[in-house]
């Protein structure tokens, strides 16, 4: 691999180190100009490592719409880091969709691939009618790709990204599973990342999806259950939907490779947690949203595995044990270098201080998020330590409240906003102690 | 103590009459006169989100859906509200003065709120936007008394902040049938539930822009030409008094309402029949007592969704104070 010109590998190294601890903004930033890259070369690994924040950032990050990206739509919940693969998985890693793309690419006529380009010009991802659009013509001809590449094997030349027999079969599973792109792609598009829908409202489509699914193989329907697992679990009962589905089968081969999906779905559950820095870095609102889907993943997925083999659920203890690891690390960093602080610094440095009132919403938002943390937490276990840090907290600020000077200038921090943070963290009855014995 | 707290008020109501006659206690949410339905409650407590506050025989009384599904409403004592939920520091601010107000009305509500806004009780936004919409009132009553000019100077000192009401109120009817068209469009693309309720918000939103034109249009007009406004004022002293409180009436809680489908947009939430369920139960209904014809009978009536309930966790106190800094 060569570095883009002007870019050696220790300002590579450099950046990729600043980058992970860039605000979403800059990052933001970053992304666009990388995106612009004509040829993106080692310009892709600045990306790399920050996959998981961009994955939780899609409202901030809003990424163009491209050929490759619009091939991947329909499966991106298939999508691991390299290093999270394994072979047997039924997940694709990212190396693998370099070759995928080119592969699909050459399916499509010159005609065909400007049009692709002209459709996607000036899109972004989110802009449905677009995606749409450029897969109708993708899709089909990638999936009739791929089905040709099974059977009579890969084309001589190319770089491979795993062994010639795995990547074979992957590409023969992405082919039956981009048969079902438009299905998959309505039904995706009804949870945007970062919402769950309602269980009514998905579950006539989710139970077609993986009927269709079913029908075509039952490969096929284990890598849809992945996707729908990996999509929908917090939204209600998937597992036991495709259970059913896969009962109702004919051969019975369904059933048994929603095992091979489940699995899959267990053991690469941790990684797709997110970790404590990644989650300091964003926004609280996404930070708050993460840690609620996260939890009610696990929590659903508990729920479902019911008396599934032990080994499921010892994954499954795996992936809770992480996520409490995670909020052990981050509530307590919340409260206190992102609230408690700079509400201190605030309160010493006095009317005259630089410390100005707009700062307050910051501060309210870090100490929404820890309390929404520690109420998610709970669903997840005994976690009293976490509430006794809210309660600190909460004690911490009404001893600020208290001795805060009458009368501070409107453009201050003052009581009430005080009082607000304490309403936030320890309910409206605190808050309001706090404010009479400030009074 | 919720049980002792509360009273239902059932249904098997009799039809609400037409001619504009009052039509006595119908349910809150089929309502006969704009007093048996209240004021939206710009509460920021999700439990009571936008709820209604209306006199009871026994003072102020919140009115709530049923989480439970039924019809008829839960009425609770505002004076007891904290024993069905715990409101936030605004909303104890906000209930403690309308249990001392002698009579509730849109107008008192919104002083009332925007006074605990301004305390800084529903955060930092809400209090600047609340500081500004006084400042921005303020200045468009200005404009309004030199508009007001030609006609007498005690006149127009009365009649120049009425007329800055009326134009704010007149704002509303168009962004309500804008509200509609997107509304339509939502339930043409969806089908079952998700379609009917959002059905449901567009006949309500074009029903509401309908009889507040039909209130705000003759009285911009008059008040537009100060000759006019003079001569109407001498005629019937509390003019345009009237006619512009029922305008605030039936306009109500719509500001927030609006704010509240803007954010269901931009948080791509439409597509969700929870949050068109939560939207759908909050809408204010129009009373019988506006109806004098049988088609107005009809828009009256495509208001009223006595069946729907409340949805739990709709609504967060982030949220509902994002909605008052909106609309303050």
């Amino acid at each position: 691999m060569t570095a883009p010109t002007g870019l050696d590998r220790r300002t590579l190294a450099d950046l990729t180190e600043r980058l992970a601890r860039a605000r979403p903004e800059a990052i933001r930033d970053v992304i666009a100009l990388i995106d612009r890259l004509p040829e993106r070369g080692e310009a892709d690994s600045l990306i790399a490592p920050m996959r998981p924040r961009l994955a939780l950032m899609r409202h901030i990050v809003r990424r163009p719409a491209s050929f490759g990206r619009v091939l991947a739509h329909p499966f991106e919940d298939l999508l691991v880091a390299p290093n999270a693969w394994r072979r047997g998985s039924l997940s694709v890693p990212r190396t693998a969709m370099p070759v995928a793309i080119a592969l699909a690419a050459e399916a499509l006529p010159e005609d065909a691939r400007r049009d692709v380009s002209a459709r996607l010009a000036d899109a972004t991802m989110d802009d449905a009618e677009a995606v749409r659009s450029a897969g109708a013509t993708i899709w089909p001809a990638a999936a009739a790709r791929f089905g040709a590449i099974e059977a009579a094997g890969l084309p001589p030349g190319l770089a491979l990204p795993m062994r010639a027999a795995d990547l074979r079969a992957l590409l023969g599973g992405l082919g039956e599973t981009l048969r079902l792109a438009g299905p998959l792609t309505e039904l995706l598009s009804a949870a945007p990342r970062g919402t769950v829908p309602a269980w009514e409202q998905v579950e006539h489509a989710l139970r077609d999806t993986a009927a269709e699914a079913a029908a075509l193989s039952p490969e096929c329907f284990a890598r849809t259950a992945l996707i729908l697992m990996r999509r929908f679990i917090a939204a209600g009962p998937v597992v036991g939907l495709l259970r059913e589905v896969g009962e109702r089968a004919a051969g019975g081969g369904a059933e048994r490779r929603l095992g091979a999906a489940l699995d899959t779905f267990l053991a690469e559950l941790p990684g797709q947690l997110p970790d404590a820095g990644a989650l300091a870095l964003l926004p609280y609102p996404v930070q708050q949203a993460a840690v609620a889907e996260a939890v009610a993943i696990v929590e659903r997925a508990g729920q479902e595995i019911g008396t599934w083999q032990p080994e499921r659920r010892d994954n499954l203890r795996d992936a809770q044990t992480r996520l409490i690891a995670l909020l052990r690390r981050r509530v307590p960093e919340c409260l206190s270098a992102e609230l408690l602080e700079p509400l201190a610094r605030a309160a010493a440095e006095g009317p005259a201080g630089r410390s100005r009132a707009d700062r307050i919403e910051e501060l309210e938002a870090a100490a929404r998020a820890a309390w929404a943390m520690v109420a998610a937490a709970r669903r997840l276990g005994a976690v009293d330590d976490l509430a006794i840090a809210l309660r600190h907290a909460a004690e911490a600020v009404s001893a600020l409240a208290a001795s805060m000077p009458q009368g501070a200038p409107a453009d201050r921090i003052g009581r009430t906003d005080l009082a607000r943070i304490i309403e936030i963290l320890a309910g409206p009855d605190a808050a309001e102690r706090a404010l009479a014995m400030a009074g | 103590m919720i049980a002792s707290a509360t009273q239902r008020q059932g249904d098997g109501l009799p039809r609400a009459p037409v001619n504009g006659r009052p039509a006595g206690s119908l349910s809150p949410f089929r309502p006969g006169r704009f007093s048996d339905r209240g004021v939206v409650l710009p509460a920021t407590t999700p439990a009571f989100a936008f709820a209604r506050v209306r006199d009871g025989a026994q003072g102020p009384e919140l009115v709530l859906r049923n989480a439970t599904g039924t019809r008829g409403a839960l009425l609770i004592p505002l004076s007891a509200a904290a024993d069905y939920a715990r409101p936030t520091l605004h909303d104890r601010a906000l209930f403690a003065d309308i249990l001392r107000l002698p009579r509730i009305g849109p107008a008192q509500v919104a002083a009332i709120a925007r006074a605990a806004a301004r305390a800084g009780l529903a955060g930092r936004a809400a209090l600047a936007a609340a500081c500004a919409a006084a400042e921005a009132e303020a200045r468009e009553a200005q404009e309004a008394l030199a508009a007001l000019g030609g006609s007498d100077r005690q006149d127009a000192l009365r009649l120049a902040p009425l007329a800055a009401a009326a134009r704010r109120l007149a704002l509303l009817p168009p962004q309500l049938r804008a509200l509609a068209v997107t509304a339509e469009a939502c339930a043409a693309r969806a089908s079952g539930e998700r379609g009917e309720l959002a059905g449901f918000i567009a006949a309500s939103a074009r029903a509401t822009a309908r009889f507040g034109d039909a209130l705000l249009a003759p009285l911009l007009a008059a008040l537009d030409d100060p000759a006019t406004a003079a001569a109407a004022a001498a005629s019937d002293p509390s003019w345009p008094s009237p006619a512009l409180s029922r305008a605030a009436w039936v306009l109500d809680g719509w500001p927030l309402l609006l704010r509240r489908w803007e954010a269901a947009e931009e948080q791509r939430q439409l597509a969700g029949s929870r949050t068109l369920q939560a939207i759908a139960s909050a809408l204010p209904p129009l009373p019988a007592e506006l109806a004098a014809t049988a088609e107005e009978e009809e828009a009256v009536r495509a208001t009223w969704r006595p069946e729907a309930q409340a949805v739990q966790g709709a609504h967060d106190q982030a949220l509902l104070e994002r909605l008052r800094a909106a609309a303050p």
